[in-house]
């Protein structure tokens, strides 16, 4: 267990900059998710911290130790990648005890170990079979399993659910989480998928293209995203977005939307930028509610989609088309017209030139 | 399940045609061995031939062409070996062949890692350069090759056949091998490397291990060359003791008589190593080693 420093890190290909000077420090026992989407440079940076891809600029530390310059062998990290990795002329014991066998600990204790890592895994029954004999669940559990066998200081995982079916995802994400609270290791965690950021981590690096975008609390991220990006990534389905600028007629406050709809808003705007600002609203943040409410606005339903749980409602603003969930069952038909009104407690801001946040 | 029980079971056609389904099915099969057998006579006839005519005696050899040996004998074989000493041709042979052999896979296994998995300048023309090379016809290069070997002081050597033949097989090796450590993910390297290896260690301990059927069919390839090779040890050797089995054989014609007794006898000794290479390597040409290792 360790502390996890990264201090302004770089990597270019040749020429091209791909991470630019990204700083996160991690704490001892913290479980980290790197997301944003593909390229935007996680999964790279997640191998420059196990010292597969070399560092260009800046300083990595485990520990107290920086580890820029040395063998992925001699940072004391286990790592789970999205394809398992899997040795296949290796069995289920031999793949979990591979590390410590060449680390020359006495057999005793390589069992010993790998017995109590499947123990914890279920994988007891299958010690002794090869990786091809394993289904997906099972070998994701192996790839585990060798990873907790060598009690690292960190755990880096790179999409390590990515290949398995929907049902079994949400079943290993728990068992993950459970598994890393027991333990207590340090971790970090890349995924494309921001429910699994969300659900698992203690913090989240949003990154983008090379650069963090924001670092936070799960919740923190998706109550206060710093910019659009961060807004529009997190959550699903995403935040409502909508362009356009600020009235204010005789203490009244409206927003007109790029396509000429008016909406109504409360004195929480922000004083800057009027002009032209994005309105970021999260679709359960919309509600249906009775013809004739104050502060509430008409608009057409273009199409319905109902989970069970909500409902799913694309209407449209002006140019703009918007999703609204309502978890009470309504009876809309497709283009009928709905009154709704905002939550104006939690309406987002952003500057419409740099997408930064206003408010 | 249930479904498919209510289903009216759709029912099976007769075919017009004069054969119904099983004498088709025969048929084929009558078709499928005739043909495996046609092949299997077409490759094993000639070897045969060999090992027949070398156990007959001269005159039935050369007067009447039978299928059999109406007498057998040893005679063929005692001349070859005591007489024309062929033991030390074929020792020759098997020391260069495994000598090239064995550098040959252990220079482009490092190559052929070398070329698929580091990044570096002019790694496409070097790769292009080395198939080129591969591509030169033998019967160009045989004199300068015999000059460059004479001024190295290498000329009438088995040093120096190994060193030539190598200039052959190298390429090619590295060719092949490349292909074969494609196939074997990065990740398990990397896994590997996070697990206590070195790069070299992953190489020997990872990539090697799971290219066992390259390795195998290089080294049967290498081998083979080597030990067929007839037309750079006849210009490059000339001594009797350094002989190889082909060149030995070669040697047994003297201007236009064929002793083909001693010459057959000659040919089953040298098939005899290969059989047993090939024997040995077919065991390890086993493909799908990778399989489970990742999810594809």
């Amino acid at each position: 267990m360790a502390k996890l420093n990264l201090n302004n890190v770089r990597k270019s290909y040749g020429k091209v900059p791909v991470i630019h000077g990204v700083s996160i420090d991690i704490e001892d026992g913290e479980f980290v998710t790197l997301v944003g989407p593909s390229g935007c440079g996680k999964s790279t940076l997640l191998r420059m911290i196990a010292g597969l891809e070399p560092i260009t600029g800046g300083e990595i530390s485990i520990g107290d130790r920086i580890v820029n310059d040395l063998a992925p062998r001699d940072r004391d990290i286990a790592m789970v990648f999205q394809s398992y990795a899997l040795y296949p002329h290796k069995n289920v014991a031999d793949n979990m005890g591979y590390a410590l066998k060449l680390a020359k600990r006495p057999q005793q204790e390589i069992e010993r170990r790998v017995n109590e890592a499947a123990e914890v895994l279920d994988l007891t029954p299958l010690l002794g079979r090869k990786p091809a004999q394993l289904s997906g669940g099972q070998r994701q559990r192996v790839a585990m399993g060798r990873a907790i066998v060598r009690d690292p200081k960190v755990f880096l995982f790179d999409e390590p659910l990515s290949n398995l079916d929907a049902k079994l995802r949400v079943a290993m994400r728990a068992e993950i989480k459970e598994l890393q609270h027991r333990l207590k290791t340090t971790t970090v965690y890349v995924t494309h998928d921001q429910i699994e950021a969300m659900t698992m981590a203690d913090r989240i690096v949003v990154m983008r293209a090379g650069i963090v975008e924001q670092v936070g609390r799960p919740l923190e991220l998706y109550d206060s995203p710093s910019n659009v990006f961060v807004a529009s990534f997190m959550g699903s389905p995403a935040m409502n977005l909508i362009t356009g600028s600020v009235a204010e007629e005789a203490g009244k406050f409206e927003f007109v939307s790029e396509g000429g709809a008016r909406l109504p808003l409360d004195g929480s705007v922000p004083a800057k930028r009027r002009d032209k600002l994005v309105l970021g609203v999260r679709p359960e943040h919309i509600s249906l509610v009775d013809a004739g409410t104050v502060n509430s606005f008409t608009s057409k339903v273009v199409v319905t989609e109902p989970t069970g749980a909500e409902t799913l409602i694309s209407s449209r603003i002006g140019s703009t088309e918007i999703v609204v969930a309502v978890r009470d069952r309504f009876e809309v038909a497709m283009g009928d017209e709905a009154q709704f009104a905002f939550n104006f407690e939690r309406l987002h801001y952003f500057d419409a030139e740099n997408g930064q946040r206003l408010s | 399940m249930s479904a498919s029980q209510a289903d009216p079971v759709p029912e099976t056609k007769k075919s017009g045609s004069v054969l119904d389904e099983r004498s088709k099915f025969m048929l084929g099969r009558v078709l499928t061995y005739g043909i495996l057998v046609l092949a299997v006579v077409l490759i094993v006839f000639p070897m045969y031939w060999m090992i027949s005519i070398s156990l007959k005696l001269p005159r039935e050899i050369y007067r009447t062409p039978s299928l059999w040996p109406q007498v057998f004998t040893l005679e063929n074989y005692r001349i070859l070996i005591a007489d024309k000493g062929f033991l030390r041709p074929i020792l020759n042979s098997l020391l260069v062949s495994t000598v090239v052999t064995v550098i040959s896979v252990l220079i482009s296994s490092f190559a052929a890692y070398s070329m698929v998995r580091f990044r570096y300048r002019f790694k496409g023309v070097i790769g292009r350069i080395i198939l080129f090379a591969y591509l030169t016809p033998t019967s160009l290069l045989f004199i300068p090759l015999s000059i460059l070997m004479a001024r190295l002081q290498l000329g009438n050597s088995l040093h120096g056949l190994i060193l030539v033949y190598l200039t052959f097989s190298l390429p090619l090796s590295t060719w092949l091998l490349q292909g074969y450590f494609r196939g074997v993910p990065r990740e398990l390297e990397e896994q590997g490397m996070i697990d206590g290896l070195s790069r070299l260690g992953a190489l020997l301990r990872i990539v090697l291990p799971l290219s066992a059927p390259g390795i195998a069919a290089v080294s049967i390839f290498t081998f083979t060359g080597a030990w067929n090779e007839l037309l750079l040890a006849l210009v490059l050797v000339t001594s009797e003791t350094e002989r190889t089995a082909p060149l030995a054989l070669n040697y047994l014609i003297t201007s236009d008589v064929l002793p083909w007794g001693p010459l057959m006898a000659g040919a089953v000794i040298s098939s005899v190593p290969l059989m047993v290479l090939y024997f040995i390597a077919q065991h390890f040409m086993v493909q799908g080693l990778t399989a489970g290792s990742v999810k594809g």
